[in-house]
């Protein structure tokens, strides 16, 4: 029976995750360049080679993933004290 | 189970606490990248393949990184969110003695009564729902689990239900300026924070901060609102260089006949 989602192990989330990111970022990055953009083929490898890249450089430097998980955690706590901090503002002049 | 019978009842199913919590997480960021398109007019520069891609993408990518580092996590962020939303609704709190305050002094109740009897309603039928499955737990044969196991499923199901109902209300003003998927995100966040299955000693610990930062989040609005906003009902409100009546105006900086500061 296969595990549910959250209790994958982290590093096999992570991974996932920013690989799904990284094509997301290359595909609509790519998008600006005219070459590119009418060549779907040399697109689609240039995206591949960036995920390949980006993982292989997540062993070497540990640093990249931590960026970005600390990017990631900081997006999920900062959100909602944003938008509370926001909603705070409005009570009070509202009132 | 904040306010609930967790010594003697887990919340039930155990995963949807859980569950709430990681797609209010996604629900967030994915109101505020649709907001931030939306806002600076990209969404009409890409093909409709480009955008599912990205959307797909960063969505589900986001939604495994924040996974990976919330899988150990989900209690602390639960707490987070409930607490933070404690201190909103302590400053909310303080809209009911305001109003109070202008009742008498205008004779008139300066809110939109047809919004908030419909939002009353549907709490009301929400409770009525309940009660109801919950007397039907009670009196008649179990019908999915035992009879302790219906109660603590009709219980956990109803408070998560009511705590994102009452989140989305109170947050209702900032939707505007943002996105449903951000508010929303949020009230799914708070109810899974509030029908997680905290240990005892934490719940109870829990319980003290958020009443502390109900306090903080009152005592500090009633600052805000009575430094400048209830006290200026009494203050002099013309202008210091031309004399003009500012009481008109919705707090001036400048005043509208000299442009003199306020």
């Amino acid at each position: 029976m296969v595990e549910p989602i959250t209790q994958w192990e982290p590093a096999l989330l992570r991974e996932i995750g920013i690989t799904l990111c990284i094509i997301a970022i290359t595909i609509l990055g790519t998008h600006h360049i005219p070459d590119l953009k009418k060549n779907p083929r040399l697109r689609f490898l240039i995206t591949a080679s960036v995920v390949i890249m980006v993982l292989g450089g997540m062993d070497r430097y540990p640093v990249v993933t931590e960026a970005l998980t600390i990017a990631v955690a900081v997006a999920a706590v900062g959100i909602p004290l944003a938008v509370c901090t926001r909603a705070y503002k409005i009570i009070v002049t509202t009132n | 189970m904040l306010f609930q019978i967790d010594v003697v009842a887990e919340p039930v199913p155990g995963d949807l606490p859980i569950w709430l919590i990681t797609l209010g997480i996604e629900a967030m960021f994915l109101g505020v990248v649709i907001h931030t398109v939306q806002q600076r007019g990209l969404y009409s520069q890409y093909t409709k393949r480009e955008r599912l891609v990205g959307v797909f993408g960063l969505g589900i990518g986001y939604f495994f990184i924040a996974l990976s580092f919330i899988s150990a996590n989900f209690g602390l962020y639960g707490t987070y969110l409930y607490l933070l939303f404690r201190t909103v609704e302590g400053a909310a709190a303080l809209a009911i003695f305001i109003r109070i305050l202008s009742y008498f002094r205008s004779g008139s109740y300066s809110t939109n009564l047809s919004s908030k009897a419909r939002h009353i309603l549907f709490v009301f039928f929400i409770m009525t729902v309940g009660v109801s499955l919950l007397l039907k737990v009670l009196i008649d044969d179990p019908f999915i689990g035992g009879v302790w196991y219906n109660l603590s499923l009709v219980y956990t199901v109803l408070v998560a239900v009511l705590t994102f109902v009452a989140v989305r209300w109170r947050l209702r003003k900032v939707q505007a300026d943002t996105n449903i998927g951000v508010t929303g995100g949020i009230a799914l966040g708070v109810a899974g924070g509030q029908i997680y299955g905290y240990s005892l000693g934490g719940e109870i610990a829990i319980l003290l901060v958020g009443s502390v930062l109900y306090a903080i989040g009152f005592w500090s609005a009633v600052a805000f609102v009575f430094s400048d906003g209830v006290w200026g009902l009494f203050s002099d409100s013309t202008c210091s260089q031309c004399d003009a009546d500012l009481s008109q105006y919705n707090d001036p900086k400048f005043c509208p006949q000299c442009g003199n500061p306020v």
